[in-house]
């Protein structure tokens, strides 16, 4: 892509590079014996599932490994200099002047207490103490003219809770810039962002390195990212590099297996016929949902999460509700389970209304829909064994203690998880079991309806592919409806009969997966559609 | 990533890492233990009743026949102390366990059913505004002082604090997506309360218990000393220390020895809270920030 400037010196190379774990571990290394470089005006992608060690080459560049962490050998080159073990005076000189790290969550980087443009100015005044304030505050605002925010002047005096995802990850990519680095950091950079976001990130990234003659190692987890941005890739698994070269030659031509393995899970779109028309088993109707803001002296504001929502659902079908961040897909989703009381609007479920049900009818109907959550971590009491955590609901409902542990071992062994789980704790387990054991839970109840609120957006592709691949085998075997909420198309494309599309509020278009994803009729599902990264890839 | 149990400190397997590691929550459990021995079986090993008066042996120093001398009345300093301790530890403990069940209680209802939540909180806010140790000799003059009314007054202005404490848990936990689940599952909230959010806040309140613990032995003794407290010549450290003050000049052991005995063990409580804290949330401890 880029042709290589004047020289062919890396700006950052890394040689054998060994980062030790702490005793005790299950591996000894967290990276081992790994080598790459990064070239000037170039983009370099790590790629690599959760523990791959992708995150801790990042921080030992920057030099902020965890203290349990140790470097125990290789070395890392910036501009030639030697970094690796460098005396932490040198490298609080380094960081932030010649390299700088961008975050995957832009809120937890910046400050809330300060406002943007201070924060910028902060990064000039540590490392430029001759420039005058004046100085400072233009090259501020010329820094945010850059990375095309709107109106830099406004921004500089709001804070970071003012302005959206996408904007904040642009205050960070100032700062990164305020010095001119040489090298870029970036971990992670747009996976909290939406897609459309997200692809204007990855257009400006590109813009930024012609123009500030720097270099980026980005770390991600996404091949599309990858096949839309790398000039060169580099596959990490358990701590090493299992294949690295150009994207077309890695991503077209992959010769490890594990790479293989990666390019296969990422989810392609591929389409489920939607099904014939039956009996709805939930019906929603014109949902209103409005959450006011009251306040004695500033005007009460109203926000219309939910303006008018209406689909149904029949049994073994599967809705996916797409949409970015504060479409409200979400908040339909607390609705359906009950956790918020729309406005106006009714949701029927087999044909009765939940809102005019009485406390104690509602007890009795709710535990038909259950509900998977995003976070498998916090999804589990972690003080509660797994046995107990599975039959809790169903003795609530009427069966006995041994009848409940009975069925939950046979959820066990049908969402693939060894009977024995029942006498352990949810920190023994990795995340995507987690997620299944939630399904388990779920499903001990024998719903009717499943609501999946990003259910496997947290997960490594790999492990998500399986986790989808498990809802489609149990939904067939056991016949519920599901709501399947998520932000990202392919996944739903997986997994769904029929799509409907979210955006402020309002379902713009809905229809059977295919005719959404080939022939779109919406303005917003057509954006959605075309900001998709890694279009190779389809 | 590791498991995350595994890298928590002060949950080592071997029993010498965990000694050298909690020296200072063991030292201070240790000596606390140790007070609490001497003043059961104490009266047994000092001859004739603590509070007997004995006009010849009036303000002596400490010696071999009297440890920490004797005072005004003539009756034995170490021996009123110990008999003192009896009480004082009593009333702590009283304190601390009914204000951390009373505040638990409050704080788990309030919390979950944000309905009460302004009104109640209020209440506690105007509890916490009346001046305790006030509140406390109002309480004990229109009512009598009698253990329970000690007690009661004292524990009154504790309970905002634990309640507090516990709510916020409450707020927090109440959104993680397992109370959810639960809530999902149609579990009433009595159950949602004991299985899933109290188990959350029994760090925290064993913690904020011991604070009232030490508190409370201090309030208790304030109110001796400001004559409100225990009937005189009640052995309490209060009333102790407030007898002693006449003839402070002339025989200072009589506030000296109690008041030391006191200090000690309040300073142990409050150490032993801290260290529990650092053990029970890694979080927050020195130890855990330097490896993080």
């Amino acid at each position: 892509m880029t042709a290589s400037s004047s020289t062919d010196v890396p700006i950052l190379k890394i040689s054998d590079l060994s980062v030790a774990l702490p005793y005790g571990l299950d591996r000894a290394y967290a990276v081992e014996g790994i080598s790459l470089s990064v070239r000037p005006r170039e983009i370099a992608c790590v790629v690599g599932e959760s523990g791959s060690g992708k995150s801790v080459t990042a921080s030992v560049v920057m030099g902020l490994l965890p203290n349990a962490l140790r470097l125990a050998g290789g070395s890392i080159k910036l501009e030639g200099e030697e970094i690796g073990g460098a005396p932490e005076a040198r490298m609080n000189a380094l960081r932030g002047n010649r390299m700088a790290m961008i975050f995957q969550e832009p809120l937890t980087a910046l400050n809330p207490v300060m406002r943007l443009g201070d924060q910028i100015a902060e990064v000039l005044a540590l490392h430029r103490k001759e420039m005058g304030k004046t100085a400072v505050r233009k090259r501020v605002l010329e820094l945010m003219e850059d990375v095309r925010l709107p109106s830099p002047e406004t921004i500089y005096g709001r804070y970071p809770h003012q302005i959206s995802g996408g904007q904040r990850q642009r205050v960070m990519i100032a700062m990164a810039l305020a010095m001119e680095p040489a090298l870029i950091i970036a971990d992670e950079p747009t996976t909290a962002l939406d897609v459309t976001t997200q692809a204007q990130i990855l257009q400006l990234f590109r813009e930024l390195l012609v123009k500030h003659d720097s270099a980026i190692l980005m770390i991600t987890h996404d091949f599309g990212v990858v096949a839309d941005v790398a000039d060169h890739v580099t596959v990490m698994q358990h701590g090493r590099v299992v294949e690295s070269g150009k994207p077309d030659q890695v991503l077209g031509n992959p010769q490890h297996a594990y790479t293989r393995e990666l390019i296969a899970a990422v989810p392609r779109l591929r389409y489920l016929p939607d099904l014939e028309p039956a009996m709805p088993m939930l019906e929603v109707k014109d949902l209103h949902l409005t959450y006011r803001q009251a306040g004695w002296i500033r005007k009460s504001q109203a926000v219309h999460a939910l303006a008018g929502v209406s689909f149904s659902l029949a049994p073994r079908q599967t809705l996916g509700i797409v949409g970015e961040s504060g479409s409200g897909k979400s908040t339909l989703a607390k609705a359906v389970l009950g956790f918020e009381t729309p406005s106006s609007g009714q949701i029927l479920f087999c044909k009765q209304d939940l809102f005019s049900l009485s406390q104690t009818a509602l007890a009795g109907t709710r535990h038909r829909i259950q509900m998977i959550f995003q976070d498998p971590y916090s999804s589990l009491n972690p003080r509660r064994r797994i046995g107990q955590s599975l039959v809790e609901g169903p003795m609530r409902h009427g069966k006995s203690s041994a009848e409940a542990r009975r069925r939950a071992v046979e959820l066990l062994e049908l969402v693939g998880l060894h009977p024995s789980s029942m006498d352990r704790f949810p920190h023994e387990f990795s995340g995507g079991q987690r997620q299944r054991l939630c399904i388990a839970r779920a499903l001990a109840l024998e719903p009717d309806v499943i609501v999946a609120d990003e259910a496997v957006s947290a997960l490594d592709v790999t492990v998500q592919a399986q986790v989808l691949e498990l809802f489609k085998s149990l939904q067939s075997e056991l016949g519920f409806a599901m709501l399947f909420i998520t932000h990202d198309l392919r996944v739903a494309s997986n997994i769904c009969n029929r799509i409907a599309v979210m955006s402020r509020g309002k379902i713009v278009e809905m229809g059977e997966a295919r005719e959404i994803f080939e022939n779109p009729q919406n303005a917003y599902t057509r954006e959605l559609l075309a900001a998709l990264p890694g279009s190779e890839l389809r | 990533m590791a498991s995350q149990t595994s890298t928590l400190p002060g949950r080592s397997a071997s029993w010498q890492a965990l000694v050298s590691r909690n020296l200072l929550m063991l030292s201070c459990v240790a000596v606390l233990l140790i007070i609490i021995l001497v003043s059961l079986i104490g009266p047994w090993f000092v001859a004739g009743d603590a509070t007997m008066v004995r006009p010849r042996m009036r303000l002596k120093a400490p010696s071999e026949l009297a440890w920490f001398g004797t005072d005004a009345m003539g009756r034995d300093v170490f021996a009123l102390t110990l008999e003192g301790a009896r009480l004082s530890l009593l009333v702590g403990f009283m304190t601390a366990v009914s204000g951390g069940l009373v505040g638990t209680a409050i704080g788990l209802i309030t919390g979950y059913f944000r309905r009460l939540d302004g009104f109640v909180m209020r209440i506690m806010d105007a509890i916490m505004a009346i001046p305790n140790i006030l509140f406390a000799v109002a309480v004990v003059s229109l009512l009598g002082p009698s253990l329970l009314t000690i007690v009661g007054a004292l524990v009154f202005n504790e309970i905002p604090r634990v309640v507090r404490l516990v709510r916020s848990v409450v707020l927090s936990v109440r959104e993680e997506p397992y109370v959810h689940a639960a809530v999902g599952m149609s579990i009433p909230a009595r159950l949602i309360l004991i299985r899933h959010i109290l188990p959350s806040c029994i760090a925290p309140l064993i913690v904020q218990t011991t604070y009232i613990f030490a508190a409370a032995i201090l309030s208790e003794a304030v109110l001796g000393f400001l004559g409100v407290g225990f009937p005189r010549g009640t052995p309490t450290w209060g009333n102790v220390v407030a007898e002693g003050r006449a003839v402070f000049l002339r025989a200072p052991w009589t506030i000296i020895a109690p008041g030391m005995v006191l200090a000690i063990t309040v300073m142990s409580v409050n150490l032993l809270g801290d260290s529990l804290r650092d053990w029970l949330d890694p979080t927050l401890s020195r130890r855990a920030k330097v490896h993080s």
